[in-house]
């Protein structure tokens, strides 16, 4: 008999992924532990193998479609039945793919109304537990797991949107389910899917009213990204402080290095002599390098020193780690640097390559502007920004004797949550920040 | 939403054919009406109403009425008021019962013409194809969209008893049509349908001995919730056999002959009546379902999922033909729900408490978790009881055998069942639902106030008793 094989959860609680390849066919044999999809999940790729061994029936998604936990993959033909099947002779197996063909069109039908309604898959899987449950009562008792105390509205709302209410984060009390719970969720309401007015407060007007649009779908990443930086800015009172650094001699030297360090590594950038500084100004200023326990009401402070790096690539903006840096010297870290772009570029990003950043360096700065205001990635507490490194005339000396030079500037701009930081903390980072760039000799050994 | 007329001929087809015109039935029409679908409600009686309308609910908690009546002039003797016997005049109840009837599936006849609702009167049968093979009716076939089967249940007869062929030996359906008032009557099981017409036969003044064949009245509640129940039948009743069952009845001409065999003995009885109360079986046996993929049971219970519908996708089945409780109230919320995934919305039946009333006197509720339930599946919980003679609502009505229990979570004193007995348990265990769907915990009841001095109380104080003491309590 043919079984399913469905998504499950790929680590961390996740609710669902976007199917980048398939690495399959319908008929296609596989073994135990081979790769059958590569689905995009909170920002990275991850493989998923077989957990059987036999031959692929049915495909039952396509790329770029989004998998919800429990949504079936593909249905197999597990190895001692497919054998056999194997074993037939053509004409038989030809027989079997018109009788195939025939049903197909209920296939589909059935599919289509899958598709429409995973909820309603959902709960139906949960009806079918429970008849059996009801065979056997003593496979209830070991499965038994006391329901999430939520009122009917409220699960109301989270069956509409296909949650599962274990999932949600309790507010109430005694871990109370509340509407407002499964809201924050997330999860598109079907019924809103489906025309129906729904409740959300935003409501937009009709565009079309004043000329063409298209819609596109938010996917995975670009949804991710809404999803946390609105989490940052509802959450973590920003501050931004800005300055400008003369990196004049800071350039001279990448210059002088930079074809040395390109043979051995990659393209030896600013980003990565700023990095080195960041990382001396962190050790001055621990608080920037921790994150804020709400709950306990505890500053936690990091004794190492991984900065994210915003890598804008065509999918959306990624944020790879890089990972000690203060032990790494400057061509190992500009060939850590380089891989890990290509990597981000190349979407061969993991989950675990973008995950524990003390803190994240954004450098839009080659593309132009002079000021920004970088948003804080969460649980980190601060970010560094820089703006474009300008060749601008510096006035040096004072009103009666002065002298105007050409220096290289760079704009920076420290976004850092108020709550962990103060002003005068900020200020004092960043001109520690600033020594460091201004002077690559001092820099040199500081490092 | 703008209301269709009702057209009263038969079209080809319809959206949704509910078969069957029961509690579940039309609950079902009316949802799916709302949502905009052409509806054609299919029962074979002239009125409708189903069971609950015409032979079961709806009369007899009218004869329980009048039972309540007959005990509370009898009570009233001890609080020194004093009637005269009562003069009973059975055609006059009967038409007093029949008149409510009436006026109730009138009233039905009418929401369903003001909700453009079509009935019609015919036996359907599935006849493959997405048709139904209408009996009886103006066409013979009507193609359907979707179909509710809402056919309800029948009473399950003892073997070798024919009800229709017998006149002493009666179903609750015969017992409800008070036919005669016996002198002496056999009420064969100890579930809800025979101790509420045990009941109402012993007000209007029969003798009445229960068999069960178990080792307590109403298995499926908790035994401390039966037990003033149990007393008061002990009292009231000529007598209650346990563990007894009933191995023969023979109908002579003026009574029945009734071997009842426990394990240690067999004695027959003469009885001038016997009632059979054993239980129910659903009305499925006769729709045809071999015309469909319906999948059901051995003993015909339809297999379906949270939102009723059945492995064959075009058709759903609600209320007492999918087994369960087999009550109205658990029907009508089945049938909206099948009626709204129809109409494409996302409905499951998702209820985690639904009430079972027994109307005797005392009354006898309870909702979500039992205790027994609870220690069968393992279940840890915490047990709070409030005896009614803490309360002076209830002492005042002389009501002190009351209990009323809830079942919570030990830890966070979450509220997953309650059990209430005594008068007045009808309206009391809604307060219990509400809890357990909420997913209130024993705090919340009793932080909310409840008006004195009422029975209500005795729901707070009960909650009261998972933080301490209770007022009058503890």
């Amino acid at each position: 008999m043919s079984q399913e094989f469905k998504f499950s959860d790929p680590g961390e609680g996740l609710q669902e992924a976007e199917v980048l390849e398939i690495h399959v066919e319908e008929g296609t044999y596989v073994n135990d532990g081979d790769i059958v999809f590569t689905v995009e999940t909170d920002k990275a790729a991850t493989d998923i193998p077989a957990p059987f061994t036999g031959r692929v029936e049915k495909i039952h998604l396509k790329t770029g479609d989004t998998v919800r936990v429990d949504d079936v993959l593909l249905t197999y033909q597990p190895a001692d039945e497919g054998d056999e099947e194997q074993q037939q002779s053509d004409s038989e197996q030809e027989q079997e793919q018109k009788q195939q063909a025939k049903t197909e069109k209920e296939e589909k039908e059935e599919q289509e109304k899958r598709d429409a309604d995973t909820g309603k898959q959902k709960e139906r899987e949960a009806t079918k537990r429970k008849q059996e449950d009801k065979a056997e009562p003593k496979a209830k008792e070991r499965e038994h797991q006391a329901p999430v105390p939520a009122s009917p509205s409220t699960r109301r709302i989270a069956r509409e949107r296909g949650i599962d209410l274990r999932d949600v984060e309790p507010s109430g009390p005694q871990g109370r389910v509340t509407t407002e719970d499964v809201e924050a969720f997330g999860g598109e309401s079907k019924e809103k899917a489906s025309g129906e007015a729904s409740s959300k407060s935003t409501t937009l007007p009709d565009f079309t009213r004043w000329g063409e649009v298209e819609r596109q779908p938010m996917r995975s990443i670009r949804r991710v990204t809404a999803e946390r930086m609105s989490q940052a800015w509802r959450e973590i009172p920003h501050v931004f402080h800005q300055d400008i650094a003369d990196v004049t001699e800071l350039e001279r030297f990448r210059h002088q290095y930079e074809d040395s360090a390109q043979a051995k590594g990659g393209k030896f950038t600013l980003t990565i002599l700023v990095m080195k500084a960041l990382v001396f100004a962190m050790k001055q200023f621990p608080r920037f390098n921790a994150s804020l326990d709400t709950e306990n009401q505890e500053i936690i402070l990091k004794h190492y020193y991984n900065i994210g790096m915003a890598v804008a690539t065509d999918r959306g903006l990624l944020v790879p780690v890089i990972r000690d840096v203060d032990r790494k010297n400057l061509i190992e870290l500009t060939e850590a640097v380089s891989t890990t772009v290509e990597k981000a570029r190349n979407g061969e990003l993991r989950r675990e390559d973008m995950e524990g950043a003390s803190m994240t360096l954004t450098n839009p700065g080659p593309l132009g502007g002079t000021s920004l205001s970088p948003l804080i990635n969460p649980p980190e507490v601060a970010i560094l920004g820089l703006g474009q490194a300008r060749l601008e005339p510096v006035v040096h000396g004072d009103l009666d004797n002065y002298e105007v030079k050409p220096r290289r500037r760079l704009p920076l701009s420290l976004g850092f949550d108020h709550r962990v930081n103060d002003g005068a903390d900020a200020a004092n980072f960043v001109t520690t920040l600033i020594g460091a760039l201004e002077d690559p000799r001092s820099l040199l050994l500081k490092i | 939403m703008a209301r269709k007329e009702q057209d009263a001929t038969i079209p080809e087809r319809t959206d949704v054919a509910v078969i069957g015109g029961g509690p579940g039935g039309y609950a079902a029409a009316f949802e799916a009406a709302a949502h905009g679908l052409d509806v054609t409600l299919i029962s074979d009686e002239e009125r409708i109403g189903g069971v609950c309308l015409l032979r079961g609910c709806i009369p007899s908690k009218t004869l329980l009425h009048v039972t309540e009546l007959l005990h509370a002039t009898q009570h009233a003797d001890s609080m020194g008021i004093a009637f005269e016997p009562p003069r009973i005049d059975p055609e006059a109840l009967r038409k007093w019962k029949d008149e409510v009837i009436v006026k109730l599936t009138d009233g039905l006849a009418a929401l369903c013409q003001q909700r453009g609702v079509r009935l019609v009167q015919a036996r359907a049968r599935f006849a493959g194809n997405h048709q139904l093979r209408l009996e009886g009716a103006e066409r013979d076939t009507l193609g359907y969209g979707h179909a509710i089967i809402a056919t309800g249940s029948r009473p399950t007869a003892l073997p070798d008893v024919d009800f229709a062929a017998s006149d002493r030996i009666m179903d609750s359906t015969d017992a409800l049509a008070l036919k005669e008032i016996p002198k002496s009557l056999l009420v064969v099981g100890g579930g809800y349908i025979g101790l509420e017409m045990g009941m109402v036969y012993q007000a209007l003044g029969s003798r009445v001995t229960l068999v069960e064949m178990a080792d307590r009245l109403m298995a499926n509640a908790d035994p401390d919730l039966v037990e003033p129940l149990a007393t008061k039948c002990d009292k009231l009743f000529e007598s209650v056999q346990l563990n007894t069952k009933v191995a023969g009845l023979k109908e002579t001409r003026r009574q029945v002959k009734a071997t009842l065999e426990s394990d240690d003995s067999s004695q027959d009885r003469h009885f001038e009546r016997v009632l059979v109360a054993v239980g129910r079986q659903p009305n499925t046996d006769e729709l045809g379902l071999d015309q469909t993929d319906v999948e059901y049971d051995d003993e015909g219970f339809i297999q379906v999922d949270a939102q009723r519908q059945t492995r064959d996708d075009k058709i759903y089945a609600i209320g007492d033909v999918t087994g369960g409780m087999l009550l109205a109230h658990e029907a009508m919320h089945e049938g909206k729900v099948a009626a709204k995934a129809i109409a494409g919305k996302s409905a499951a039946f998702d209820v985690r408490a639904v009430p079972a009333v027994v109307f005797t006197a005392p009354q006898l509720a309870w909702c979500g978790l039992t205790e027994q339930q609870a220690k069968q599946d393992d279940i840890e919980i915490k047990t709070l009881r409030f005896p009614w003679q803490a309360s002076g609502r209830a002492l005042s009505m002389g009501a002190e055998d009351g209990m009323t229990k809830w079942i919570v979570e030990p830890e966070s004193g979450r509220i997953l069942g309650m059990g209430i007995v005594g008068p007045q348990a009808e309206s009391l265990i809604a307060e219990g639902v509400l809890a357990v769907e909420m997913g209130a915990v024993a705090e919340d009841l009793a932080l909310t106030v409840h008006p004195h001095p009422t029975l209500s109380e005795t729901i707070g104080e009960c909650a009261e008793l998972f933080l301490g003491q209770a007022t009058h309590y503890g």
